[in-house]
């Protein structure tokens, strides 16, 4: 397994911020554009966390979780939906994602990203940086 | 493999037979493109039935019009077998009749116009004197309209030509009818058949006029669902379009306020702050304008189906913690112990009226806390109840905070942020559940929002949600 995050969006600027927040963690991020991209990358090497936008060109979020869910190898694969549309028990239902794993974006979603993200890395975060927060 | 091949042949050649005939029949009988077949099922109904009670009175009649009128001419054995003829006859009809009702209607249309005129030739060949054939092609012009009502124009047309031949061969079976005598009957038939078919031919083309229109009609209806939905396509893409550069806003406010981006010198923290604090505020402010947007053009759909509310409330108070904990207010989630593990409702609407009351709720508290429940009102209805410790809501306010638009200028939500139509949307969205929504508040001591809407426990769900201790 690859030690790094994967960030998924198909904005740089989204991908730029999610880039500076999550390095915080010491851990290192590698971006993609789309879901082609991202598939192409957990083919090659597994990332601890894969933070993913849903609306993308060339391969959407929802195709990607659904490759993701039906490969045994990568089912297990740690996902943070990181959208800019609505979330509710309703898409995590639909995307199979549990419902703390999604994230709107606006609202004070950095911090709450970061502190998730932490606990979802667990002891794959340096202990003074875990807490730290 | 020789047996298969031999027998394929005569087989083909059936079917090509009654493909023929088929084909004959559809010709006969395919409606006018404008008279749809609802139409002509609906009039051979009631032609027949029309018949069906016309034979039995020509029976009454046939016994009792000779007595009075002509008693000498009174023969029972000729009485006897009109009788049976009629008797007969309205069998037949009876069978057309019942056949109408069928989808096999265009048959008893043409056992009707059959038996009218078989009857009529019937009648000639039994006694084919002059007068018997001048008076009784009349009855023909009938069979040649009901034929322009039931059949097509085309079938009138082969009914009236074979009428007209029919008619022609009458010199041919008695010498003492001369062709001198069928010309007024036969120029009777054609008269009869052009004024049909004229009319027939005007009827249509009303009809087509009617067909146009609503062919046309139809067409605008296409268009203009087209065009609603590459709208409500724009709204979605829009809406997506908008986001993303106020994201882009918002997270690398966030970034600086987090410190990543160096060290801020307090006039840039604060800065910092209000572009954080606007940009939201133009987020949330868009988000309800779409929805408004969506729920004013009825393009909000309730879906109804079984969801689990403890599991609803804990989304709600998840989602919105992070702004309880900004504000430090505490933000209580109260579950009923008698609340079923299941209801039927639509769980996405539901989430979107607890958003927008907590949210509301929390604006306008600075201190305390904001509870959320689900209540049971009575069998089939639910209250959903936010109260808040908050300034509360003065009277003259309390009839227009659910009104669109309405606050948007308001000084109070000025100071507050916001868009005010989050409390819109509430009883947008309660109304569109058939519910309703009230509060209960006094200024300074807080308010009380109450959501009332019709939920049924889905059947089976008597396992009752035990509260988490």
């Amino acid at each position: 397994m690859g030690r790094y995050i994967l960030v998924v969006d198909d904005d740089p600027d989204a991908r730029e911020i999610l880039d500076l927040v999550l390095a915080t963690l010491d851990i290192p991020v590698v971006q993609a554009r789309d879901g082609r991209e991202a598939l192409d990358l957990i083919d090659e090497d597994r990332p601890l966390l894969l933070v993913l936008d849903l609306s993308m060109p060339n391969l959407d979020g929802r195709a990607v979780l659904e490759r993701l869910q039906i490969n045994p190898e990568t089912a297990a694969l740690p996902v943070l939906v990181f959208t800019a549309g609505n979330i509710g028990s309703e898409l995590s239902e639909e995307l199979n994602v549990p419902l703390s794993r999604l994230m709107r974006k606006g609202n004070l979603s950095m911090t709450h990203l970061r502190s998730i993200a932490i606990e979802v890395l667990g002891s794959a975060v340096r202990a003074d940086i875990r807490i730290g927060l | 493999m020789t047996a298969t091949t031999t027998s394929v042949p005569p087989k083909a050649a059936m079917k090509s037979s009654i493909w023929q005939i088929g084909k004959a029949w559809e010709w006969l009988t395919r409606p006018t493109e404008s008279v749809r077949q609802q139409e002509r099922r609906r009039q051979a109904r009631l032609l027949s039935s029309m018949l069906v009670i016309f034979i039995p009175l020509m029976i009454v009649a046939s016994i009792l019009v000779p007595q009075f009128a002509n008693p000498t001419v009174t023969n029972t054995f000729q009485t006897a077998i009109f009788i049976y003829l009629a008797l007969g006859a309205a069998l037949v009809l009876g069978g057309a009749y019942a056949l109408s009702r069928t989808r096999y209607y265009e048959w008893g249309a043409l056992i009707t116009v059959s038996v009218i005129s078989l009857s009529t030739f019937a009648v000639i060949v039994s006694n084919p004197a002059p007068f018997v054939i001048q008076s009784m092609t009349v009855y023909l012009s009938m069979a040649l309209l009901l034929a322009s009502i039931l059949l097509s124009l085309r079938g009138l047309l082969v009914v009236s030509a074979l009428n007209i031949l029919a008619t022609l061969i009458f010199p041919l079976l008695d010498p003492q009818v001369t062709y001198g005598t069928i010309v007024p009957s036969i120029a009777f038939d054609i008269i009869m058949a052009v004024i049909i078919a004229l009319s027939a031919s005007i009827r249509q083309r009303d009809l087509s006029q009617i067909e146009e229109q609503s062919r046309n009609l139809s067409k605008a209806v296409e268009q203009a669902e087209i065009a609603n939905k590459l709208k409500d396509q724009f709204l979605a893409n829009m809406s997506h379009e908008l986001r993303t550069p106020l994201n882009a806003i918002i997270g690398f406010t966030e970034v600086m306020l987090m410190g990543l981006a160096g060290e801020l010198n307090p006039q840039i923290e604060r800065a910092a702050q209000r572009i954080h604090f606007n940009s939201e505020r133009l987020l949330k402010l868009i988000d309800d304008v779409l929805d408004i947007a969506k729920i004013e053009a009825g393009r909000v759909e309730i879906l109804r189906r079984p969801f689990e509310p403890a599991e609803l409330l804990e989304s709600v108070e998840m989602s919105l913690r992070p702004q309880a904990t900004k504000k430090a207010l505490k933000l209580v989630t109260v579950l009923d112990p008698n609340l079923p593990k299941q209801l039927f409702g639509d769980a996405k609407r539901l989430e979107q009226i607890l958003e927008n009351l907590v949210t509301n709720a929390m604006k306008f508290t600075e201190q305390g806390s904001v509870t959320i429940s689900l209540q049971r009102q009575s069998a089939e209805e639910w209250a959903i109840v936010v109260i808040d410790t908050g300034i509360g809501i003065p009277p003259h306010a309390q009839e227009t905070i659910f009104e669109k638009f309405r606050q948007i200028d308001g000084t109070s939500r000025r100071a507050y942020g916001g868009t005010g139509l989050g409390l819109a949307i509430v009883r947008e969205l309660a109304l569109l559940m058939d519910g309703n929504v009230k509060v209960k508040t006094s200024l300074g001591s807080g308010s009380t929002f109450t959501v009332t809407l019709p939920l049924l426990v889905p059947e089976g769900t008597s396992n009752v949600w035990k509260t988490p201790n």
